[in-house]
């Protein structure tokens, strides 16, 4: 059974396809498998690779005000090629990761030798420990727990053909779910629509499906990262407002051999810190 | 030092507390293996059920609630080896934030 990694890579303003190499080479180092990309960029990084897959984009074109660090800006966002994975992926098990989760540790690697269909994180956490975001965060209003889309591990079934395609039907009739589940349509967001596909296709009951264990560890676009080491340490810093116990000011954490998704995509494609990152990579 | 830098000092604060949740998340994950198709935590719990039976082989219940027929000793090895690289880890890290008190510390 052939194995692998595959990341979207779409740029806008944000150079999305400098991030995917850097998490490509971070998946060859810890993990040991070849990486696809699929992107509508002619000039991508030779050697980093296993194959370039060229899809242009299709439907529409969404923006998002992201805050990274303490400034605000708004982005073009383009999310919606996702649900195509499981057609595209050239592997019998694939390892479909966002371009911005970076792996610093061999940890996901036991996904290959298990008998999951397809698997995602059901809880996330927030490395400032804010509660933006936070286990118990929901699709709509009642809703339906998320799942998120960052990193999810499936294989060639029915299972797992059957979310993708539905995720596809959701991403078409949007609208419709987002009166259905009660959440805002302004953004296409693909933790939505595999929490309603996964959810549905497993007899509406969060409990059919095999969620990874742990936590999707996560540095909000608030957190810059201030340091990377190469001792492998990176530090993050954020600010923080007044609180009954804590004095306003910035705020310092810092990870090790940890795997990351980072939101804040000018922190990670700044010059400086790509490179520090990239060389923790070789 | 000028006072815009030692208030600077001042406000800086490592984030101790968050710092110690997300250690433990880490610590979790690098508990986890797998088996003949079956996920495990290798928690001292699962070691200790192992170690007290001499059978070969023995069903073992996987995190998602599935029974796995297991190779004891190869199931226990993995998890003694798991569970000793994740608590190294652990104390580690725990014992470098206890030495930080300060953002110039980090």
């Amino acid at each position: 059974m052939s194995k692998g990694a595959v990341i979207f890579a779409y740029n806008s303003t944000i150079d999305y396809v400098a991030m995917a190499t850097l998490a490509a080479r971070l998946v060859q180092k810890h993990l040991d498998i070849p990486v696809t990309l699929i992107t509508n960029a002619t000039e991508v990084e030779s050697g980093v690779f296993d194959q370039i897959i060229l899809q242009g984009l299709v439907d529409k074109e969404y923006e998002r005000v992201f805050k990274f660090g303490s400034s605000k800006e708004r982005v073009v966002w383009h999310n919606q090629n996702r649900s195509s994975a499981y057609d595209l992926s050239p592997y019998d098990q694939t390892l479909l990761i966002d371009a911005d989760y970076l792996i610093f540790d061999s940890g996901l690697k036991y996904l290959f030798d298990t008998n999951n269909d397809i698997a995602c994180y059901n809880h996330v956490v927030d490395i400032n420990g804010s509660r933006g975001l936070q286990r118990g965060a929901r699709v709509g209003n009642p809703g339906i727990p998320m799942q998120w889309a960052t990193v999810m591990y499936f294989t060639k079934n029915q299972l797992a053909q059957g979310v993708f395609e539905f995720m596809q039907g959701i991403k078409e009739n949007y609208l419709y779910y987002a009166g259905a589940y009660n959440f805002t349509a302004q953004l296409y967001r693909n933790d939505y629509a595999l929490s309603i596909a996964l959810q549905a296709l497993t007899g509406y009951n969060n409990k059919n499906f095999r969620a990874i264990p742990g936590s999707l560890l996560t540095a909000n676009t608030g957190i810059d990262i201030a340091e990377v080491r190469k001792s492998g340490e990176i530090v993050f810093s954020w600010d923080h407002k007044k609180t009954e116990t804590q004095a306003a000011g910035k705020s310092f954490t810092m990870l090790k051999d940890t795997n990351i998704h980072i939101m804040n995509k000018r922190t990670i494609t700044d010059t400086d810190i790509i490179d520090q990152l990239t060389e923790l990579a070789l | 030092m000028d006072s815009n830098k030692l208030k600077d000092l001042a406000d800086a604060q490592f984030a101790k507390s968050a710092f110690l949740t997300i250690l433990k998340e880490t610590y979790e994950d690098k508990l986890t293996i797998t088996h003949r198709g079956g996920t495990f935590v290798a928690r001292p719990e699962l070691i200790s059920f192992l170690n007290s039976w001499h059978e070969p082989e023995i069903h073992v219940e996987d995190i998602y609630k599935t029974p796995i027929l297991a190779d004891r000793n190869e199931l226990l090895d993995a998890a003694k080896t798991a569970y000793r690289m994740a608590s190294v880890y652990w104390a580690t890290e725990v014992a470098r934030a206890n030495s930080i008190d300060r953002e110039t510390d980090v």
